[in-house]
């Protein structure tokens, strides 16, 4: 019963089961068919439906135990066994075009059956690798002859040619992306000249003070106490003055306000001010400070990590912006330095 | 420090899918990179002096992966080596600008040597596709050139 499904495998199918005998797997029977291994694994899910059978090797059993009945009937019309891969091949080439090769397919049609004690030459030379010790390491460098390793170079450059292409390539590469850096750093020189052109040129101090990376990083630390301390410093001598100016300026109005007489409280106006100008001095004393400190640091040989090399302007300093948030009066002190 | 975590994320990801999918070239290459980024890691000196005067170790593991590129380059059926070999030269070149001028500004030395390896692993990814594509089309791709014998 089987019988009859066996000859509705096509010879194509058949081909792939008698490969699958002599444990090939697809992407090797792809290998010698010349077509992907999908399109194997196709024709024998198709074959093993038509035998409904579980496996693959089932299915090649079936087809075995047949073509050696048919070979008890006493058709023997045999071929010797082709023992290289290019005889296989070009059977493979036959069986995958029947309409091209019509005798040559007859002629195939009758090939009773393959000795399958008998290896094919293709499965063979992967066995040394497999057995050495350095076989692991020569089928990752992809050394040993296994599969890939015929068919047609793409990169037929000789080792001098490539090496010259190399060298061409590196100097590409160096002179597109030095060229995109120029671009970048010449377009951002331009747009900073632009905005402060008046402003003085501080920190522009680039040597690292000898004596190694921690003193430098003890420098840092300290500068960066001095600064905390000494913006919120300024901010609230910043917030004095203005309180002082205000609080003049509510004197004079709550006295019109009040319908007073002009002498009443002259006497307190007057001190008041006299500390608001006071003031405004201290003010100013903590403005030249900033800028004193701003030399002191690149005297001690930091001005290069809060300069920014070529600019005017002060980093942004995280002690200050948490005091801008502390007062919701708005306050604005003039960065100078 | 994020920003070298994302990349041994990177490297990972690109190494391992070339050492699953690839061929010998990038396999190669894969687990080159990979040992190199490790190596480097393990070598370099401590954050707050790294890249301030030359890194003598990061140069040395730098050198090797980049006799290997070149290796791979001369021999391999490909034609991406050559651009992460060339990369990856460029990247050698910042110790030799260091080496040259000591001037060279800590950062500037730092990523110098370090911007090259993102293109280097998205190449060797691009690389490894090509060729599990060629795989899937042909059943079959060369590793190295001189597998043809029709050349040499």
């Amino acid at each position: 019963m089987t019988a009859g499904r066996i000859d509705q495998l096509t010879e194509a199918q058949r081909a792939c089961l008698r490969l699958v005998l002599t444990h090939h797997n697809s992407k090797e029977i792809a290998l010698i068919f010349g077509v992907s291994p999908s399109a194997i694994d196709k024709r024998i899910e198709r074959a093993i439906q038509i035998l409904g059978v579980g496996t693959r090797f089932e299915a090649a059993r079936r087809l075995q135990e047949h073509e050696r009945g048919e070979t008890d009937d006493g058709i023997l019309v045999r071929d010797p066994l082709p023992s290289d891969p290019a005889a296989i091949a070009a059977i493979a080439a036959t069986v995958t075009e029947p309409a091209l090769h019509a005798e040559q397919y007859a002629t195939y049609e009758r090939l009773p059956s393959e000795p399958f004690d008998v290896p094919f030459a293709a499965s063979m030379p992967a066995n040394s690798d497999q057995i050495e010790p350095w076989g692991l390491v020569r089928r990752f460098l992809g050394l040993s002859g296994g599969s890939g390793s015929t068919g047609v170079a793409r990169n037929r450059f000789s080792i001098g040619n490539r090496i010259y292409r190399l060298l061409a390539l590196m100097g590409l590469i160096a002179v597109t992306s030095m060229a995109v850096v120029n671009m970048a750093m010449t377009l951002t020189t331009l747009l900073r000249s632009n905005r402060d052109q008046s402003a003085p040129v501080h920190g522009t101090a680039t040597s690292v003070p000898r004596g190694g990376i921690s003193m430098l990083r003890e420098r840092r630390r300290a500068a960066d106490r001095v600064a905390n301390d000494f913006l919120e410093a300024e901010a609230a001598v910043d917030k004095a003055a203005m309180l002082t100016a205000s609080c003049m300026a509510t004197l004079m109005q709550q006295r019109v306000a009040a319908n007073l007489p002009l002498g009443t409280g002259a006497a307190a106006l007057q001190m008041v001010s006299q500390a608001s100008f006071e003031m405004v001095a201290v003010r100013q004393r903590f403005i030249e400070a900033h800028r004193a400190l701003v030399d002191v640091r690149t005297e001690i040989g930091l001005g290069q990590f809060y300069g920014y090399g070529d600019t005017a302007e002060c980093p942004p300093n995280e002690g200050a912006m948490r005091l801008a948030a502390d007062f919701d009066t708005p306050f604005h002190l003039a960065a100078v330095a | 420090m994020d920003r070298v975590w994302v990349f041994y994320a990177i490297q990972l990801t690109g190494s391992g899918y070339a050492l699953l999918r690839g061929g010998a070239p990038e396999r190669l290459t894969g687990l080159a990179l990979l040992l190199a980024a490790l190596s480097t890691s393990v070598i370099q000196r401590d954050i707050p002096v790294l890249f301030a005067g030359m890194e003598v170790g990061v140069m040395v593991v730098d050198l090797i992966l980049l006799v290997v590129m070149i290796m791979i380059t001369l021999h391999a059926d490909r034609f991406w080596p050559a651009w992460v070999t060339a990369l990856h030269a460029l990247g050698t070149g910042a110790h030799l600008a260091k080496a040259i001028s000591p001037d060279v500004i800590r950062l500037v030395y730092a990523v110098l040597s370090a911007v090259w390896s993102y293109p280097i692993v998205l190449l060797l990814v691009i690389g490894t596709v090509r060729h599990s594509r060629r795989i899937q089309a042909q059943g079959w791709d060369l590793d190295w050139s001189r597998q043809d014998r029709t050349i040499r």
